[in-house]
């Protein structure tokens, strides 16, 4: 059918084309570094930025946000229990034992963004230099680290935590030491996996034979090709944890009163949701607004940062 | 295969010995003891100890306690002197099981035909929805939507009864507020899987040899786009049953992650740690037969192997 077709073309038609003028060698994009790209990648990604704002507006009013009323997170005021918002000056109103919701939101907020940042920094930090040392000298130092990392692999990181908090007590410093505990594991499995890969390339050769020390080779010349997943790691933890802080508060093992958190605050409006469901509405809006905003950061910024994607 | 195996196998059962161990020597190390009240004095403290097995040297202890948990004995509860941690354990897993199986039932019944009519219309309504679940299922904590589920329609319609556990239309929300998570991670795996199907070789080859849509998506495409779901399922039990201790306390259900946190509550270290031994090895045994599942349906895996 195709060639009936042609054979009606008429044979004038046909002209040679230029082949100067196509410049098929041409270079047409402007030479990018990776970062660069990524950067340019990730501002075009609309649901990032959106996100990203989102994340923005919480850490502003975590920091600001209690000192905008002139009410104190912890001060207890019996007589304006359960206040419905706007009235009084409490604009959310007030819990059960009349402390102003504006205020305790936001301290909530700090708490939660504090040991979600904190945690899921450490354990980057950590799961890196582990993961880079283990990968590259390998040998036995590698076989007893990967079957430690094997054994509490099987075990579900909130059972450990649970574990963790029981022992160590609770509040947000030693919650903190749970989550870094049980999450280094992982970023050390990534690293490692990454670490290998690297190491029979040929600029890791040259390096080797320029008699670079091992420690620089690890995190200089290696790190830094690792650096795009560990970011995106560290930004997908960082969700995790301000669950898991939520729901280890929320049956009695995280930040304890009168510190505040929005797993407590989840946790005590959940007491009185049938008159006051608000109580429970607003922590649980911005906690999942806040997962939701670092969720999908994390998924943009993997596309970005994923060079196969470009 | 038996090799494998049999690794495997070791791997899991040093998995188990270690976590006893580390949760022995953990609450041991705890400040306090569980005998230190006013109410005891030294002479029945010295008995109370004796009864326990808490005036042997510490290694004994473990050893003994080691032995028992070999024959299945987690100990006395604390704070409910004649209850058995056993006993507990008994009374309550198949009210959790039973709560975990429905909402994983719910999660994939949902959950997989979701991933696969998104994968199929990609930017059409269906998968917008499936978006909207998968969105919902990460960001929005299981104990918030518990409690969302128990206002709208238990407490505000009335369509459900508000809490305990009498049958069916008792587990309907405890079911669903528990499965939206696995529902949201199924979803989106399968879609995924489905994704990076559509351009293999083989379903060109069907499509060529003038298969029907129904017969290419039905016979090809999901039998394979499902062999990726088989290594998630270890992480979903694990979420399935973390989720159950709220989920349980927000509708009183009086199931095991119930008495868990309640356990915790009261500070009650032999329930807590018998009850996240028993959580932990039920685990490493449901990630070990995942493990051999996949094994048996991938034959990659034994090539690999051998």
């Amino acid at each position: 059918m195709d060639r009936d077709i042609l054979s009606h073309i008429p044979e004038e038609l046909f002209v040679l084309s230029d082949r100067k003028s196509t410049r098929a060698e041409a270079i047409h994009r402007p030479s990018l570094t990776y970062w660069q790209d990524a950067r340019i990648r990730l501002l075009k990604d609309k649901p990032a930025m959106v996100a990203l704002g989102l994340i923005c507006l919480l850490a502003l009013f975590a920091v600001i946000g209690p000192h905008l009323v002139p009410f104190d997170y912890r001060v207890v005021d019996s007589a304006f229990t359960n206040l419905p918002y706007g009235v009084k000056g409490h604009w959310l109103g007030t819990d059960g034992l009349g402390r102003d919701l504006w205020a305790r939101l936001w301290m909530g907020a700090r708490t939660s963004l504090i040991i979600g940042i904190v945690a899921a920094v450490a354990n980057s930090v950590i799961g890196t230099m582990v993961g880079g040392i283990s990968g590259y000298f390998g040998g036995k130092l590698d076989l007893v680290l990967m079957r430690t990392v094997d054994v509490l692999y099987g075990i579900p990181y909130l059972i450990v935590a649970i574990l963790m908090m029981v022992v160590l007590g609770t509040g947000m410093e030693s919650l903190i030491v749970a989550l870094i505990v049980v999450g280094w594991i992982s970023t050390a499995r990534l690293v490692r996996g990454q670490v290998l890969q690297l190491k029979g390339q040929e600029f890791i050769l040259a390096a080797r034979k320029m008699g670079t020390p091992d420690m620089r080779i690890i995190f200089r010349h290696m790190v830094p090709c690792v650096l795009g997943l560990i970011i995106t790691n560290l930004t997908m933890t960082i969700p995790t944890y301000i669950f898991t802080e939520a729901f280890l508060s929320f049956i009695g093992l995280g930040v304890q009163p009168p510190e505040c958190s929005w797993g407590i605050m989840c946790s005590e409006g959940a007491g009185n949701f049938r008159s006051a469901p608000q109580q429970l509405f607003f922590p649980a809006v911005v906690l999942s607004i806040s997962m939701l905003s670092f969720n999908l950061f994390g998924d943009s910024l993997r596309d970005a940062l994923d060079p196969k994607m470009r | 295969m038996l090799r494998y195996t049999i690794k495997r196998f070791f791997a899991s059962v040093m998995t188990v010995w270690i976590l006893v161990t580390a949760v022995f020597f953990l609450v041991r190390s705890l400040p306090g003891d569980p005998f230190s009240e006013e109410k005891i004095t030294p002479a029945v403290r010295v008995n109370l100890e004796k009864y326990y097995g808490m005036d042997k040297p510490i290694y004994m202890q473990y050893f003994v306690y080691l032995g028992n948990l070999l024959q299945g004995d987690m100990g006395y509860s604390l704070h409910n002197a004649n209850e058995k941690v056993n006993t507990i354990i008994s009374k309550t897993f198949p009210k959790s099981a039973d709560l975990g199986l429905r909402s994983l039932l719910i999660a994939i019944l949902i959950g997989l035909p979701l991933g696969v009519f998104a994968a199929l219309h990609r930017g059409r309504a269906v998968s917008h929805i499936s978006i909207v679940v998968a969105i919902i299922g990460i960001s929005v904590p299981n104990f918030v939507m518990g409690y969302m589920l128990q206002y709208f329609f238990s407490y505000k319609l009335k369509w459900f009864p508000a809490a305990l556990w009498r049958g069916f239309p008792y587990t309907v929300l405890p079911s669903i507020a528990l499965s939206f998570a696995t529902m949201a991670i199924l979803s989106r795996l399968m879609r995924t899987s489905m994704l990076n199907i559509t351009n293999e070789d083989y379903i060109k080859t069907a499509r060529a040899k003038g298969l029907s849509t129904f017969a290419i998506v039905w016979k090809h495409q999901i039998r394979n786009a499902i062999l990726p779901i088989v290594t998630i399922l270890g992480p979903i039990t694990a979420a399935v049953l973390t989720g159950t201790f709220v989920i349980e306390n927000i509708f009183a259900i009086p199931g095991m992650g119930r008495f868990y946190v309640i356990g915790i509550n009261n500070r009650d270290y032999t329930i807590t740690l018998g009850l996240t031994v028993f959580y932990g090895s039920f685990l490493v045994m449901a990630n070990f037969l995942v493990d051999i599942l996949y094994g048996v349906i991938d034959p990659r895996i034994r090539v690999t192997e051998s």
